[in-house]
């Protein structure tokens, strides 16, 4: 009852607040005219008694004022009035609030595009049932593990509720009508489905007994986006015929929208029974125990934890390795599904926790900025505040109003930087990795990504606040009319002088971090890859695909090769199984002449690559010794091969490389016919590592890539390979086509993400800077200008007084400039994650951090001072 | 004539509610009514009686309503709520307590 009573006067006094003012000034009107009647009965005259009663009452609207605090809304009332008030004081300043929030809106996105990007890689749970149970099985931390290896695992390590095997394979996939077009295939064991826990959206998935019979399981499912996207999104898909690799398969479902399996970077167009292997790929690995290359995962058990697993699967991986040679050494590991295991996850969570501790920097600065910004404009807002503490505001109701305008410019610059970030994130997931594999990532603006921005920017809003606020508290008596707007006196340097260097420092890091992933990008387009890719164009096709067999294949290669050769401008041709970087290496293993123990540890790795004759003058790799292979290294005459250096050093015996031969296995040897310089074939920041060249005529590969040297544009010359192919048989699809510069994207992809994700973060992190040094300069102008005017008064000289205002600032970014690099030089561990090579220690790069910043203060203080110049010490005096 | 002691701290509260348990009065009539029946030792201090008054409406013991006075003027009548009679005992009740447990002090110090 009472409760009620009490509810319906607080709302009465929020929603009927004109009635409830209203009568609250009718109340104390007839209480003053009734003192002032009885004053008049008393004998005063009316003016004297009405000045009386006014007296005995006490002030009016102080009384009023305590009468509204009984109603308890006016936290409420005074919350909105403190938006009020702080949006005018913002319309007033558009400058500063313009500037706040834009500088906010830059660090709160630059931050919510970084998280979003880590959530999706690192975090967003796979679109399946219970994902957290799912553990990807490392081998020697890398994700390949063969078919006789998976078995093994599957029946041996009584963890699982079930263990599954997948394999990535690139199919063409069509209708005789609608023609071939190539498909990011997944095969994947029978229990894979089940094991995920998903529905399909359409038809059903196959079981593991429709993936028994070798090649006898011509089934598909197909992805959502797929069915979408190729065929239309017809129902009657389900149970039709689709052509993969020319042979006709039938659709069994549509799996779920959104699902993609287990990995964040692999997309499948469609999922094929594993025991079709052989057939969708010419060669059967299914009972082969070298053939690495299938990726596992498994289902915990309920109730096994994921230590348990990895105990009991790490003993698996010891049996396996004592029981076969080629084992020997197998470390079996587990890791949450998504990035290829451990493979790719640790180096991704390194990369992005030290991009995310840099875009959190920016943010820093972006704050430091404000504050110092805030700073600058306190000197109109210190008279105000000191005029509302002496006419008695409370200081926790004047902290309240700060940190409304606080919170308010970081909401403001929160909900722009949300903006920008979604529409980056948009962007980036747009954007196709220049790739020769169906690679994407799914980046949204979703519900994270936006509670990471309103979190980013409460967090900054608190900050701020506090600054205002603690200046506030403790000098708020202090704060007297008289000397607002001047600082205090005496004191040269102030707490607020040590924001701008902090700033600095921050940006001055961030700078230099950026310059160090611009030079690494630049180091490595520059670093020797042991071919030159300038000029190159590429184009590559699978006759596998087409169904042709060893025989029919070469002659087809051949004839294309040839043709290829004719086309005009060309200085050289060639082709290749692979070439090095791409994302297709293979390796094998080789031992020395006269080896006697054949096992994996006593052999050497190589990769390994099929090449026409003229491979090397096309590629632009350097031979060192020997020749290169003619037409007629073929099956009629002996195997010979050509190395590298370093193969030529590990494996060959010193001297004369040319004649000596290696083995291949402990039956076949092969001679060495040639030498080429060392180059890079799997990554860019490899060791040297051993590498050796095969003929094409001798060793047969249905996957090729056609190479062509000339001065023709490179798209051009690629769009011609496409059609010498097409042209000969047009169920072949061609893919990669382009400059070589493109078919190696992956292998720059990391560097270039890095180069522009810190190049963004610089050019941030220089705008802030601006910002920073624009404001903190103007307000000392601001401060100064009556000691300006004296100076000015009594016979400065522009230049003097312009040193005086430079002298200051330039101490300020210099402190902050130096705490910068030594900043960036003790995160230098850091920057290795992110750069290749990374390294703050040179001079140069130092040097051009230190420019860098001097060049933008000085830009950033000539207007202020510009302004100082023009002071008019009349007007500047009579100030006040 | 001594100068009008000032109230007690807290023992407004109680001197309004126990003025209007009688009967509803406006502001003024408050004031006027303790003077009076305190024979002019106790005077509420003008302002200071309206933030009290309001304070007891929002706690929702007195209520207040508009109504024309005998004076043919419109003011604002508070009278006691159910709430209030309850809460005037209590205060009653405390008040006596601590008022005997002075007496009590001061007549055996």
């Amino acid at each position: 009852m009472r409760l009620m009573r009490i509810a319906k006067m607080r709302l009465r006094s929020l929603f009927r607040r004109g009635g409830v003012e209203e009568s609250l000034d009718r109340e104390m009107r007839m209480h003053l005219e009734s003192l002032t009647a009885e004053l008049v009965s008393e004998g005063m005259s009316e003016e004297e008694a009405r000045r009386e009663a006014m007296r005995q009452f006490g002030p009016v609207e102080l009384v009023k004022e305590e009468c509204r605090d009984t109603r308890r809304v006016n936290y409420f009332e005074d919350a909105v009035r403190d938006v009020r008030c702080a949006w005018r004081g913002f319309r007033r300043a558009r400058g500063f609030a313009l500037t706040a929030v834009v500088s906010l809106a830059l660090g709160v996105g630059a931050n919510t595009v970084v998280f979003g990007t880590l959530y999706a890689l690192l975090m967003r749970p796979a679109p399946v049932r219970e994902p957290e149970r799912l553990q990807f099985v490392n081998s020697r931390g890398f994700p390949a593990i063969s078919m006789p290896a998976y078995r093994d695992i599957r029946d041996r390590s009584e963890v699982f509720e079930s263990v599954f095997a997948v394999r990535v394979v690139q199919v063409v996939l069509g209708r005789k009508e609608s023609g071939a077009r190539r498909a990011g295939g997944l095969l994947a064991s029978g229990n894979y489905f089940q094991a995920l826990g998903v529905e399909p959206a359409l038809g059903r998935f196959f079981s593991a007994e429709e993936d028994r019979a070798v090649n006898g399981s011509p089934y598909v499912v197909l992805s959502y986006n797929c069915w979408q996207s190729r065929f239309g999104g017809q129902a009657g898909i389900v149970g039709s015929e689709v052509r993969v690799n020319g042979k006709p398969y039938q659709v069994l479902g549509v799996a779920p929208r959104g699902f993609h399996g287990t990995e964040v970077f692999y997309q499948p167009d469609l999922w094929i029974p594993l025991a079709m292997q052989p057939r969708i790929e010419g060669t059967n690995a299914l009972e082969c125990r070298g053939c690495g290359n299938f990726w596992v995962a498994g289902r915990l058990k309920e109730g096994v934890t994921v230590g348990q697993a990895a105990a009991r699967v790490a003993v698996v991986g010891e049996q396996l390795g004592r029981e076969h040679r080629m084992h020997e050494g197998m470390k079996l590991t587990l890791a949450p599904v998504g990035l290829l295991g451990s493979t790719l996850r640790e180096p991704t969570e390194a990369f992005v926790a030290a991009v995310m501790l840099l875009a959190g920097l920016v943010l820093l600065a972006a704050c430091a900025n404000l504050a110092v910004l805030q700073t600058a404009r306190a000197v109109d807002g210190e008279r105000d505040l000191a005029i509302r503490l002496s006419i008695g505001a409370s200081r926790g109701r004047i902290v309240r109003q700060v940190a409304t305008e606080s919170l308010l410019l970081s909401m403001l610059g929160g909900l722009a930087g949300f903006a920008v970030a979604a529409g980056i994130l948009e962007l980036l997931s747009r954007w196709r990795a220049p790739l020769d594999f169906p690679i994407q990532l799914e980046l949204r603006a979703d519900w994270a990504a936006f509670g990471f921005a309103l979190l980013a920017s409460a967090v900054t809003g608190v900050l701020l606040t506090a600054g205002l606020a603690r200046r506030v508290w403790r000098e708020g008596p202090a704060l007297t009319i008289k000397q607002a707007g001047y600082g205090k006196p005496g004191r040269r340097w102030t707490l607020s002088d040590a924001l701008l260097p902090l700033q600095i420092a921050m940006c001055c890091a961030i700078l230099t971090a950026s310059l160090v992933a611009v030079r690494g990008l630049w180091a490595s387009m520059r670093s020797p890859l042991g071919f030159r890719p300038d000029g190159v164009a590429v184009a590559s096709f699978d006759v596998g695909f087409g169904g042709y067999d060893q025989r029919r294949g070469e002659a087809f290669q051949k004839e294309v090769a040839e043709a290829l050769s004719r086309l005009p401008g060309m200085e050289s041709t060639a082709y290749a199984s692979t070439v090095p970087l791409n994302l297709d290496q293979s390796t094998t293993t080789v031992w020395a002449d006269g080896s006697v123990d054949f096992s994996n540890s006593k052999g050497v790795r190589a990769s390994y690559y099929n090449v026409s004759p003229g491979y090397f003058r096309t590629m632009g790799t350097r031979l060192v010794s020997g020749r290169e292979f003619t037409e007629r290294d073929d099956r009629k005459s002996p195997t010979v091969a050509i190395v590298n250096e370093t193969f030529a050093k590990l494996v060959l015996r010193p001297g004369n490389p040319i004649g000596q031969r290696y083995r291949r296995s402990s039956t076949t040897a092969v001679e060495v016919v040639g030498v080429v310089e060392d180059g890079k074939y799997q990554t860019l920041s490899e060791s040297p590592r051993a590498a050796l060249f095969l003929s094409t005529g001798q060793s047969y590969s249905p996957t090729l890539v056609l190479l062509a040297r000339s001065a023709r544009p490179e798209g051009e010359v690629a769009a011609e390979m496409r059609r010498l192919v097409m042209d000969r048989d047009a169920d072949l699809a061609v893919y990669g086509a382009g400059g070589l510069w493109q078919l190696l994207g992956l292998v720059y992809l990391p560097i270039r993400a890095a180069a522009i994700a810190l190049g963004a973060f610089g050019l941030l992190a220089a705008m802030l800077a601006v910002t920073g040094i624009y404001g903190l300069s103007s307000y000392a102008v601001a401060r100064k200008s009556k000691e300006i005017g004296i100076r000015m008064a009594i016979g400065a000289r522009p230049g003097q007084v312009a040193r005086f205002v430079f002298l200051r600032l330039a101490m300020l970014v210099g402190a902050g400039t130096l705490m910068g690099l030594v900043l960036a030089a003790a995160g230098q561990q850091l920057l290795v994650a992110v750069v290749y090579q990374a390294t703050v220690r040179d001079p140069w790069l130092m040097l051009a951090a230190a420019i860098g910043m001097g060049a933008v203060s000085l830009m950033a203080a000539s207007g202020p001072v510009r302004r100082m110049l023009r002071i008019d010490p009349l007007v500047s005096l009579r100030q006040d | 004539m001594p100068k009008p002691s000032d109230l007690l701290q807290g023992t407004l509260d109680l001197l309004i509610l126990k003025t209007i348990a009688r009967k509803p009065l406006h502001g003024w009539g408050i004031a006027k009514r303790i003077q009076a029946l305190s024979g002019d030792a106790l005077s509420v201090g003008q302002g200071s009686l309206y933030p009290a008054l309001h304070r007891l409406e929002q706690q929702g013991w007195i209520e207040g309503e508009w109504v024309e006075s005998e004076s043919a003027r419109a003011a604002k009548f508070y009278s006691l709520t159910d709430d209030g009679k309850k809460q005037l005992e209590r205060e009653l009740q405390s008040w006596e307590r601590l008022s005997s447990a002075v007496a009590q002090l001061i007549a055996n110090a």
